[in-house]
């Protein structure tokens, strides 16, 4: 088994005094050192007294709000990785959280051992990953966002837009989820070549209907009929026919996100070059 | 992810806990990698602890499916969650793993004619 002690300093911010206690004992026992604040003020003057690495963040605070902290701890000059915590299920704060640029979002309640997976997450995650997302539109029905193209960030996305969906029936969520994270992480891996630089753009809307995800990529888009090396193209009987191709051809394993993904959303639609997808999934 | 395995007589049962995702596919894929280069090619995947497996995650099972094969060994599957068979079936996949619910008829798979029912 491989095991690593992380390190790091984590500011938990919350006014609920047990949750708080307890979420810093758990970070202290994983190795992390810990600071504590009750309310906003208390934890500016805590990231201005000295930087930290990761920040826990409840929404609800009194007086001056989650989001408030969030914002200015954005303007300090080694901002953390702010992950906020709410037990407020409405979309207003997922998408205020969006738009503040945190790196996480987190539903109350929670196991609190689960905190500790979230904050190695955080902290593990690359310099790529804390780039900034364009948030274009934010409303729960109509959700657009501009993302470098890194798979970190892809991920946080995902994190994000899926928790909008999640009054959803398990089957579906997981079903679009799943479809929505890999096409997700071709635009940015094939369209834009995992370089930050360039970015996707991913609209998310949702009607009483239907779901529906439009993602374009900055690149030049494929031919699906020079996809032998994918499995869409396998015969049915045949279904380790493109591994051999990936083989030949010195891919690394993979070549199913399309098979998966046809096969998990009710429609798959490309513009003429393949550099923008629209999946859609029906709700009734 | 964090990797467990132990050993049943010649077959090494191999325990991931967590993703088997592009991420972190490289930690299994090292695992299995080293069994294969030692000759232990009878491999059981618990998914019991796996919570998520993407198209790559996939791929990697796949490819170390086939290496195995090849040295005439297996990779079966243990515990996939009713997610991952659906993930297996929508692949055409549930055709090429074996797939338990119990590690004692796993292992004990090795020892039947299951090694001629597919071919890479």
């Amino acid at each position: 088994m491989t095991t690593t002690t992380p390190s790091g300093r984590v500011l938990v911010v919350d006014d609920d005094r047990a949750l708080r206690h307890a979420l810093a004992a758990l970070l202290q026992d994983a190795g992390y050192q810990t600071e504590q604040a009750g309310d906003g003020p208390a934890a500016l003057a805590t990231l201005e007294r000295q930087p930290v690495d990761c920040m826990l963040l409840d929404i609800g605070l009194p007086g001056m709000s989650g989001l408030d902290v969030l914002a200015r701890a954005r303007a300090i000059a080694s901002p953390p990785r702010v992950v906020m915590m709410t037990a407020d299920d409405t979309p207003d704060t997922l998408l205020g959280s969006l738009r503040g640029q945190a790196h996480a979002f987190v539903r109350k309640p929670f196991p609190p051992a689960r905190i500790v997976g979230i904050v190695n997450d955080a902290l593990r995650a690359s310099a790529a990953a804390a780039l900034p997302i364009e948030v274009v539109s934010a409303s729960a029905e109509w959700l657009e966002l501009v993302a470098p193209c890194s798979l970190e960030i892809a991920e946080r996305v995902q994190d994000f837009v899926m928790q909008l969906d999640a009054k959803l029936p398990d089957d579906v969520r997981e079903s679009v989820a799943q479809a929505f994270r890999e096409l997700l992480s071709n635009a940015v891996e094939w369209g834009g070549r995992l370089d930050p630089t360039r970015t996707v753009r991913i609209s998310c809307l949702r009607s009483k209907r239907m779901l529906l995800y439009r993602i374009s990529d900055p690149g030049d888009g494929f031919d699906i009929d020079r996809l032998a090396h994918a499995a869409i193209c396998n015969a049915d009987d045949d279904p380790l026919r493109h591994d051999r191709v990936r083989e030949d051809m010195g891919l690394r394993p993979g070549g199913l996100g399309l098979v998966m993904t046809r096969a998990l959303v009710d429609e798959l639609i490309y513009n003429e070059k393949r550099n923008e997808v629209v999946l859609v999934k029906y709700l009734d | 992810m964090k990797i467990t395995q132990h050993t049943v007589g010649d077959v090494t049962v191999i325990v991931p806990v967590g993703r088997i995702v592009t991420e972190d596919g490289d930690v299994l894929r090292n695992v299995v990698d080293t069994l294969v280069q030692q000759g232990r090619v009878k491999i059981v995947l618990d998914l019991q602890d796996v919570t998520y497996i993407d198209s790559s995650g996939l791929g990697l099972m796949v490819s170390k499916y086939v290496s195995a094969r090849r040295r005439d060994g297996d990779v079966k599957l243990l515990h996939p969650s009713a997610r991952s068979i659906h993930l297996l079936e929508i692949t055409h996949l549930a055709q090429v793993f074996d797939v338990f619910e119990s590690e004692d008829d796993a292992v004990r798979a090795f020892g039947s004619s299951s090694f001629q029912a597919h071919t890479v």
